[in-house]
């Protein structure tokens, strides 16, 4: 007897899907697997039924059969896509071996995969996995975007402050990755999380007032110490997805970073006072990005600094604010953060910005006084 | 109806393993069957009489797709061979070829129709 699977392992999450098949027989054989499989199963006998149902019912993964009355599987395909829709509907023609034309018609309107009938049930299962994975990161990358926009709304900074921060993250996480020292630590995918995850390093901004969070001008003593619980309102927020799902990575990086990206090499940092390589690498990377930035953008309390003299504040924090190895890959990197701040310097282009005469620098968010020096020091010698 | 009849002519296990092991549904399955296969039988009758050979095919692609479903192997190759002569107009094998077919047909019939020997 032909094995049954074991279903033990999968996680489909109740996802819906719709089948379409004109065959009565088809569509109660494929409608069994996938309700024990553990999908929400919707059956449509052609194209247009289909879509009228899919107004209603809203599945993740639509499998149709490509020779149908009324309209085709191919037609439907190319109507789903045509459709405006907030989400991403993932698409299986169902096709017999010869059908090799319709295929391509169906991947040329819009089909996603397809799936040789009678369906084998091994096949099916490993299809509706890459169907769930794919729709799985639609759902990462939308709730990123999503909460970095929600936090970005709340800021005064400017329009494109988040994608150079991801941008200077990711080039720092880069250089880290061809150090003998990180090799277990950064890799492809650790740039790859960290360039989607940073954006939301400001996330619990959301819960700072506003008369504090856009207050033109220097924190008082209390107002800095509430605009510092934004660190504690993100990683609250992000903690209890990150619980739910603890295979996420990415979760696990985002807490994170928007938890400890305030903390200082030196332990002098907040909320917890970390220090050294207790703070996690990605939160030490995203700290000195966003030092960079805020030093190279204009603010309501002061104009923006040249890359010369921010980077000069940066090698003066070496072993202090920043983790040396960190101040040393971005002076290897310094004109690859030079050229991302001309690139997506909006507000203000760079050829039009004087060096500020500037000879102390002050962040609202840390109250620490840096002096600058006229030349700017080797890192960290 | 006749399951154990039936099932002489489909791979039992087969079927029972598609169903994830539910034999209830193989029941509804082998009754949906019985009503599905005489209607399609007298539709190919007719477009195979009048040389309806775009007719032949497609009817003859639906019930190969049905009895491979069915894991009713022998009446789906039939059925494949019927649909494929139909594609590039070959008459004379199509009426050749649509006498197996018929014979498969009723006689997988009449084992769903037969009183079970159990």
């Amino acid at each position: 007897m032909t094995g049954i699977p074991s279903l033990a392992s999968s996680k489909t999450d109740g996802l819906k899907v719709l089948i379409v098949d004109d065959d009565p027989i088809a569509l109660e054989i494929l409608a069994n697997f996938l309700r024990v499989s553990g999908y929400l199963v919707e059956l449509a006998s052609n194209g247009k039924e289909a879509l009228e149902k899919m107004r209603h019912y809203a599945p993740r993964i639509v499998i149709s059969d490509v020779d149908m009355p009324e309209m085709s599987g191919v037609e439907l395909c190319r109507a789903i896509r045509n459709r405006q829709s907030i989400q991403y509907t993932y698409l299986i023609l169902l096709t017999s071996h010869s059908d090799t034309d319709s295929v391509l018609l169906g991947l040329d309107a819009g089909a996603d995969d397809y799936l040789s009938k009678p369906f084998r049930q091994e096949e099916l299962r490993l299809r509706m996995e890459g169907g769930r994975r794919l729709l799985t990161l639609e759902g990462r990358d939308m709730m990123i975007f999503s909460l970095a926009k929600l936090a970005e709304s709340r800021d005064q900074d400017t329009g494109t402050h988040l994608e150079r921060i991801r941008e200077y993250s990711k080039v720092l996480a880069t250089e880290l990755m061809s150090w003998p020292k990180f090799e277990n630590e950064v890799d492809a995918q650790f740039v790859e999380l960290i360039y989607l995850t940073s954006p939301l390093h400001d996330v619990g901004k959301v819960g700072i007032p506003d008369s504090v969070l856009l207050k033109p001008g220097k924190l008082t003593t209390e107002e800095f110490e509430v605009m510092k619980r934004h660190t504690l309102i993100g990683g609250e927020t992000l903690s209890a997805s990150a619980q739910a799902h603890p295979e996420a990575s990415f979760l696990k990086m985002a807490l994170d970073i928007a938890l400890k990206h305030h903390e200082r090499w030196d332990g002098t940092g907040y909320p917890f006072q970390l220090k050294g390589s207790d703070i996690p690498l990605s939160a030490r990377i995203v700290a000195i990005a966003d030092v960079y930035d805020a030093l190279t953008t204009k603010r309501v309390y002061k104009e923006a600094f040249s890359h010369e003299v921010a980077a000069g504040i940066i090698y003066k924090s070496c072993g202090t604010h920043f983790d040396p190895d960190l101040v040393e890959a971005f002076a290897k990197v310094e004109n690859e953060m030079r050229r991302i701040r001309f690139e997506l310097d909006e507000e203000n282009p760079p050829s039009h910005i004087k060096a500020a005469n500037i000879t102390q620098w002050s962040s609202p968010l840390d109250g620490k006084h840096v002096a600058l020096q006229s030349s700017i020091p080797v890192p960290c010698n | 109806m006749s399951t154990a009849n039936a099932m002489s002519l489909i791979d039992a296990d087969e079927l029972l393993a598609r169903c994830m092991g539910n034999s209830a549904l193989v029941e509804k399955l082998l009754k949906a069957l019985s009503s599905s296969l005489p209607v399609e039988q007298q539709s190919l009758q007719v477009a195979v009489q009048v040389d309806d050979l775009v007719s032949v095919a497609r009817i003859a692609h639906k019930m190969k797709g049905t009895a491979a479903n069915m894991c009713a192997k022998r009446l789906a190759a039939v059925a494949h061979d019927v649909e494929q002569a139909a594609r590039s107009n070959q008459i004379d094998i199509v009426a050749q070829r649509w006498f197996d077919l018929k014979f498969q047909i009723e006689n997988l019939l009449d084992s769903l129709s037969a009183p079970d020997s159990n």
